[in-house]
This record gives C-alpha cells, structure tokens and sequence, in this order.
C-alpha cells in the first residue's frame, strides 16, 4: 500500500511539474520584449508597405501574449511571443528582399537608358 | 509487487494515448518547405546559416512529435519552423538581389565610362578628319598647281608663253592665205593639241584674239581679225569645247608685237593669239579693241 501510494504521488508530483514544465514567469515576459523589439526593428524597415499581413500578424500575436501574461497563461503568452518573434522577422527579411529587387530593377532600366543613349550619340553627326 | 505495475502501466497507457495521432498536418508541412527550401540552389547560396537555423527548428518539432508531446506544442513548434524557412528563403531573396544590384553598379559605372571613351574617340576622329580635309584641300591646291605645269608643259611644244593674263598660244601668219580666214592643215595639229589640253581642264576660258599688220583699211583689218578668230574658235568648238568658254576678238592692226615698217615686223603682227586662262582670271580680255 505503502509504495504505491509513493508511485501515485510521485506521479502527481511529476504531472505537477510537467504542467508548469522549464518555464518560470520570467521567460515569459522576456520573450514578450523581444517579440516587441522585432516588431520595432521590422517598422524600420519597408514591411509596413511590403509586408503588412506577416507585421500584423505579428502585433496581433504580441498583444494576445500581453493579456495571456496579465491572466498568468504563462505557457500560451510564451508561445504567442515566440511565434510575433518569427513574425515579425519574417516582415522585415521580405520588406529587405523587395527593396533590393527594386534598387537592381532601377539600376537595369538605369544602364539600358544610358545604353541607348550612347548609341544614339554614336549614330548622330558631329 | 503487483500494485506497483499497474500506476506504470496506467501512466504508460496515458502516455500513449498522447501519441494518438500517427501524424501532425502543421510538421508534415513544415518538413516539406524545408525540402523545396533545400532543393533552391540560391537557398544554401545565399542564406546558409538561416537555412541551418530552419532545419534545427524542423527537426525540434519532428522529435517533439515523436517524444508525444502534446498536439499544441507540436503545432506551435511546426509554426516556428515554417516561419524560419520562410525567413531563410526572403533572406536568400534579398542576398542575391544586393549581389545583383553590385554587379549592376559596376556595370552602369562600366557604360558611363565606355559612353566618355566613345565621346572622347569621336572627338578624336573629328579632328582627325578635320585634319585630313586640310591635307585634302592642300593637295588639291598642288594639284592645280601641278596641272597648270603640266599644261604649260604641254603648251610649251606648242611654243606657248606664260603672261600675267594666262598661257598664250600664237598662231602665226602662215597658218593662213594671205587675206583669208580659213586655216590651213598646218594649223590643226596644234589646235588639236589645244583642244585636248581645255578638255582636260574644264575650268579654264580661252581668249581667242586675231590682230593684222597696218596693210590695208582698219575696217578691212578689223574684220579679217575678227574672222580669223572665229575660225580658230569654230576649230575648237568642233572639238567639243564649249563656246560658252571661249570668247573671240579681232583686234585689227592696233595691237602690233612689232613694228608695222619692216616685212620681218608685219609678218609677227599678222597673229592669232589663244590666251588660255587661269582658273579664277575672268574670261573679258582687260585690252580694251
């Protein structure tokens, strides 16, 4: 009776832990502020413009970790922390990625004018 | 010893029912993004180390499924990592783009200065050619020079004289009959000669001009001047020169080389004279009849 009233409260006392897991209220939070940096850090960039549903998505997710931090849903504000983390970095890496797409597709109509542009000045009298 | 089993097997049938589902949509396709992800050359090119980071990402959810974690947290961990794969996949984007916007650069710098080289050579080419047309009009100039000497060469056999007016060219008296104005056959070698030098020089006018000696009436003299001029010029014009080259005269006997006393002196007065003239001469003889 002895040991196994041991096994099932070690058990409890197991499934206890497992609940609550590695986190402390304190990663939580964290995460939180990073997620908020990167959603900073992608408004620097053109994602408004070129990324606007992966941003919002992003400042979504943040604010629903804020209020699930507020209700002590420690593992719920964690995750949707992390996820504005990829969110909104994702945001940014587009928003980069269109700007360079665009600087280089001025840069050819760039040369291809000043290409017609010299062979125009060779063609006509001196 | 018996009861201890059977918390074990019930934890074990807990854990188990867990891992109810064989497998998770979200990790499926987060496993096949990253495999499309891996198959792009640019990928692993242009963004290894994110790439890296989305596959660590993957296999964290795929061990976490298979360890039985809970539904959520394999979904949450299968979100993460689609996300990283999307990220390495814009970040590849944007490496290759700033590579070609490099390359762009030096290229559009590459055009300008070809576009400077070009101007500079047709600058050059100008002046070249600027160049050339002097030496052109130089030899141009030789050449007229040249051809007036070959011409007078030429006109030398026919014992022709440089004057200030032109090369003159004088017929004597016995080229024609006394009296007369039809040349004789003597004549024409010369005045074919003639005509083949003004055929070859275009530009050139010709002066014909009769004189007499002092025998006879000046309006005799005057007429037969002018009659011997004409048939020289007629000579020439059936050569194919044109008339509108040639101008006649008669000049009579008051133009004599010599004098009129002696027979020596009345036989030079007694004269055709064929001036042939410089180019930019006018072709109006400046001895007023």
């Amino acid at each position: 009776m002895r040991s196994a009233f041991t096994l099932v409260g070690g058990l409890i006392l197991l499934s206890a832990i497992g609940t609550v897991g590695c986190s402390t209220p304190r990663k939580p939070a964290q995460e939180v502020e990073k997620a908020d940096l990167a959603i900073a850090s992608a408004n620097t960039s053109n994602a408004p413009t070129d990324a606007p549903l992966e941003l919002q998505l992003a400042r979504e997710k943040v604010e629903k970790a804020k209020s699930a931090l507020r209700d002590h849903d420690f593992k719920l504000a964690q995750r949707l922390a992390e996820q504005a983390q990829v969110d909104a970095q994702l945001a940014e890496a587009k928003a980069e990625s269109e700007s360079a797409r665009t600087s280089a597709t001025e840069l050819e109509q760039t040369i291809d004018v000043l290409r017609d542009e010299a062979e125009r000045g060779v063609g006509s009298p001196p | 010893m018996r009861n201890a089993w059977i918390p074990v097997a019930l934890a074990a049938t807990i854990a188990a029912a867990g891992c109810a589902a064989s497998s998770n949509t979200n990790l499926v396709n987060a496993e096949t993004k990253l495999r499309v992800a891996e198959a792009n050359p640019a990928v692993s090119a242009h963004a290894s180390v994110p790439l890296h980071e989305a596959q660590t990402s993957v296999a964290a959810a795929r061990t976490s499924f298979e360890k039985g974690d809970a539904e959520v947290r394999v979904d949450h961990l299968s979100y993460l990592a689609s996300r990283r794969v999307e990220i390495a996949e814009a970040i590849a984007e944007r490496n290759a783009a700033q590579e070609d916007v490099k390359q762009l650069s030096k290229e559009r710098t590459g055009v300008v200065l070809e576009a400077r080289t070009q101007e500079a050579e047709i600058a050059r080419e100008d002046a070249t050619i600027a160049q050339e047309n002097t030496v052109i009009a130089e030899r141009q100039a030789e050449a007229s020079a040249l051809s007036a000497a070959a011409l007078a060469a030429e006109l030398s056999a026919l014992k022709a004289k440089q004057t200030e007016r032109g090369i003159v060219v004088t017929l004597g008296d016995v080229l024609f009959d006394v009296d007369r104005s039809e040349l004789k056959p003597a004549a024409m070698d010369d005045l074919n000669r003639l005509a083949e030098l003004l055929a070859a020089e275009p530009r050139r006018a010709v002066l014909i001009e009769g004189h007499t000696d002092s025998t006879g009436t000046a309006g005799h003299n005057d007429e037969l001047s002018r009659q011997r001029a004409d048939a020289v010029a007629s000579v020439l014009t059936r050569h194919g020169i044109a008339p509108s080259r040639i101008t006649t005269r008669g000049f009579g006997s008051s133009s004599p080389l010599a004098t009129n006393a002696t027979s020596a002196g009345r036989q030079e007065n007694r004269r055709v004279e064929i001036v042939v003239l410089d180019v930019s001469l006018p072709p109006v003889s400046e001895r007023s009849p």
